[in-house]
């Protein structure tokens, strides 16, 4: 098992922890739908959050390392444009509100950022590589927010 | 080296998005501010009205305002109390962010009428940098309008505090003992109303900057006459 993978694994377990406690504490109160567009954006990114836990599987590890040969300029240029996505994807849903009144839109966005790049990449380097780089960026999306919010949080709020 | 050289140019162009996709969001916010693009949400169906004013947030609302908006919304069913929450028009001196300014009590107004029709009396619940636009018309004995003013994680104090505050309303203040960089303010605050003999109270819990749900259950709870 290759250590850039249980790193980003062990990652996303972390964020996956992390994510879920606010819920799990609304749900035992009662309240996690006391304010909708919160509890939506909440279990969205609790559910990406999941996504990189799938780095810790074999098979998934045999899934993303398997991809066909490309002219190494064509894979440069598909790491270089996931590169790009992932920061786009990662401010989405790290500030949603940032660029959105209504926060919830930002999932769309992802969404849309996530599906053109994944039929960019596979024009450019195959369905395998494009995958691969979708599947990077909804983590990257998902593991975010739940950090993002507990650094701010241990720095403030406690 | 060719392999290094792949690994940097690609973090690079990762540096680079990060960058570039902020600063166009904050230039994209900042002209939406600035253009006055704001709007009024309505919380809860209780008998008590309310407003509440957020804290410095973005174009939307913050991950923290969420949170924030999700403590209302439970106050809001546990006290009976029916929310007008407006946003702020103008940007912060960093303009891709929303701050209160001296159009603090006509905001209130607006979206008090927005949610409520023409309601008899509202009360003002306000967070961080609402708390001290709210707090300084206080100071100033302007908030006479509303029923009662709560803050959290803020006070006012500087220039233009009246003489006398007897008849000038009450005020309720939650703050954290971890908060840092606003808790003195809070405290002088409380100590300069109450030697000008305002109606106020201080109410503070563990832990630091935030809008917390006990504390501001028991100042709401004491203001809506629910203790």
């Amino acid at each position: 098992m290759r250590r850039g993978w249980l790193v980003f694994g062990a990652l996303g377990v972390v964020a996956t922890v992390l994510a879920w406690i606010p819920i799990v504490r609304a749900i035992a109160g009662g309240y996690l739908f006391a304010y909708p567009p919160l509890a939506h954006l909440q279990l969205a990114i609790g559910v990406l959050s999941l996504v990189p836990c799938l780095a810790l599987s074999r098979a998934m590890q045999a899934h993303l390392a398997h991809a066909h040969a490309a002219p190494g300029g064509r894979i440069l240029a598909s790491r270089m444009l996931a590169s790009w996505c992932a920061s786009l994807a990662m401010l989405l849903t790290g500030a949603p509100g940032m660029l959105f009144v209504e926060p919830r839109i930002a999932l769309l966005a992802l969404a849309t950022v996530v599906a053109l790049q994944h039929v960019v990449q596979w024009k450019l380097v195959g369905m395998a590589r494009a995958t691969r780089a979708s599947w990077l960026l909804v983590s990257l999306a998902g593991i975010t927010p739940p950090i993002a919010n507990t650094i701010f949080a241990l720095a403030f709020a406690y | 080296m060719r392999r290094l050289g792949s690994a940097l140019a690609v973090v690079a162009v990762f540096a680079a998005g990060v960058l570039l996709h902020a600063w166009l969001a904050s230039q994209v916010a900042a002209h939406r501010i600035t253009g006055g693009e704001a709007g009024i949400e309505c919380i809860g169906r209780g008998s008590t009205h309310v407003v509440y004013l957020h804290g410095i947030d973005s174009l939307g609302p913050s991950w923290q305002e969420l949170e924030n908006r999700q403590t209302i919304a439970r106050l809001a069913e546990e006290l009976d109390l029916a929310v007008a929450v407006p946003r702020a028009s103008r940007p912060c001196p960093s303009p891709s962010s929303r701050c209160w300014a001296d159009d603090t009590l006509s905001a209130i107004r607006t979206a008090a009428r927005h949610c409520f029709g023409t309601p008899a009396t509202v009360g003002a619940v306000a967070f961080s940098n609402g708390a001290f636009a709210l707090g300084a018309a206080y100071q100033r004995c302007q908030a006479t309008e509303l029923a009662w003013v709560a803050l959290g994680g803020g006070g006012a104090v500087g220039d233009g505090i009246a003489a006398d505050l007897t008849g000038c309303g009450r005020i309720a203040i939650a703050m954290g003992t971890n908060d840092r960089h606003h808790r003195h303010f809070a405290t002088d605050f409380v100590a300069a109303l109450r030697a000008r003999h305002a109606r106020v109270e201080l109410v503070e819990f563990d832990g630091g900057h935030r809008f917390d749900y006990a504390a501001m259950h028991a100042v709401l709870a004491s203001l809506v006459g629910k203790r």
